[in-house]
């Protein structure tokens, strides 16, 4: 006789689809099925919850927003159209809620364009080996990276934004973006350094 | 696009970098937050609908009130205002007529003639939309051919009670079976 697999077992195996609409499951959403809702709310919580971890770093902090966003997925999602996967469509609306979160709480993006927006990415550092990097040193250096840097950070190397999309997120310039990143990553460098 | 050693190990060790999981409140709380906008939302329906009903209802009662209030110089609405005499006439053709069909519906032959009251009645009725809407110079015709009506509906019960009377010798002594007030025509 076959032993009963526990659901972790199944689900253990199941990444999470970016690509996928799960189409079924949207208009089930749509016509407000709290079941549908909640099998969305497992499918994706988990992602969105370490975005918002990334970008606000206090837990209490993630979890409301997490929570504000998911009543904000069902409420909009008579609005997606499927033109973009429904993971990207929820992200976007974590990372917005994210940046408008930092907002209200003075991140001053305008003044780390005017400071660092002529610097020129440090190219030898960019290629330098990092031998003893690990995925904790990474999430608590990231944690340690001013406001500003961490969010283009998380953007671009952590939700696959590319420079011209922050841009847009963030609503300051390509070139900003572009610097902040790469500020960003050599700040990272030299903290994982010191804690290693 | 180009990676560096540091981006490439990041993308390596993506999945590992979403290792925390959030509270099962937070579902609780989505929930309650959905459960309460529904709530509302019923709710709101519920004030719409019954204020759509109440704005209905005055709507309708002023359209009623500017409707009965509103002066029609040209249609007659009853017979008095073409003349008193008619109106008395017909107020004693109408009682005669009550009076004489009560007495009647209590007798099998009454079925006999309901086919040409009711016909009269339509022609009256006619006759009345006919005058509501008529200039006051033929509104005389109309209300004589109305008297006119009544006049024979009068004569048709009479004639049936006649009829009853003489093959029912009995018929001034013996009560006839109380009539059904309800069952009224003009």
């Amino acid at each position: 006789m076959h032993a009963l697999k526990s659901p972790a077992v199944d689900y253990k195996h199941l990444k999470l689809d970016y690509a996928s609409t799960h189409q079924d499951i949207v208009e089930k959403c749509k016509r407000g099925n709290r079941r549908a809702q909640f099998e969305l709310y497992r499918l994706y919580s988990r992602a969105m919850y370490n975005v918002c971890l990334r970008m606000l770093r206090h837990e209490h902090d993630a979890e409301d927003l997490l929570q504000n966003s998911f009543v904000d997925v069902f409420t909009k999602l008579h609005t997606f159209r499927y033109q973009s996967s429904v993971g990207a469509w929820i992200k976007r609306i974590v990372v917005n809620n994210c940046i408008n979160h930092l907002k209200r709480n003075r991140l001053e993006l305008e003044e780390l364009e005017d400071r660092f927006v002529a610097d020129e990415p440090d190219r030898e550092s960019t290629t330098a080996d990092d031998p003893n990097l690990s995925v904790e040193l990474v999430k608590r250096g990231v944690q340690q990276l001013p406001d500003g840097y961490r969010v283009v950070f998380t953007l671009y190397a952590m939700e696959g934004y590319d420079h011209k999309e922050i841009a847009e997120i963030l609503e300051v310039s390509e070139a900003t973006s572009k610097s902040q990143y790469s500020r960003a990553k050599k700040k990272l460098r030299s903290i994982i350094s010191e804690m290693s | 696009m180009h990676r560096d050693q540091f981006e490439q190990f990041i993308h390596d060790n993506r999945d590992a970098f979403d290792s925390d999981v959030p509270e099962l409140k937070v579902w609780g709380g989505i929930r309650q937050d959905l459960d309460r906008r529904k709530h509302r939302r019923l709710l709101l329906w519920r004030v719409a609908g019954i204020a759509a009903a109440v704005i209905g209802l005055l709507f309708c009662g002023v359209a009623l009130g500017g409707y009965l209030n509103s002066p029609t110089p040209h249609s007659i609405v009853a017979l008095e205002d073409v003349g008193a005499q008619y109106a008395a006439q017909e107020a004693a053709y109408q009682e005669e007529i009550q009076q004489k069909y009560q007495q009647l519906v209590s007798y099998e032959q009454a079925g006999a003639v309901q086919q040409d009251l009711k016909h009269l009645d339509a022609t009256i009725a006619e006759l009345r939309k006919e005058l509501q809407a008529a200039p006051p110079g033929k509104a005389e015709d109309i209300v004589k051919d109305l008297l006119e009506n009544y006049q024979a509906k009068v004569y048709i019960l009479e004639r049936v009670l006649n009829r009853i009377q003489m093959a029912d010798p009995d018929f001034e002594s013996t009560p006839p079976k109380k009539a059904n007030t309800d069952d009224r025509i003009l």
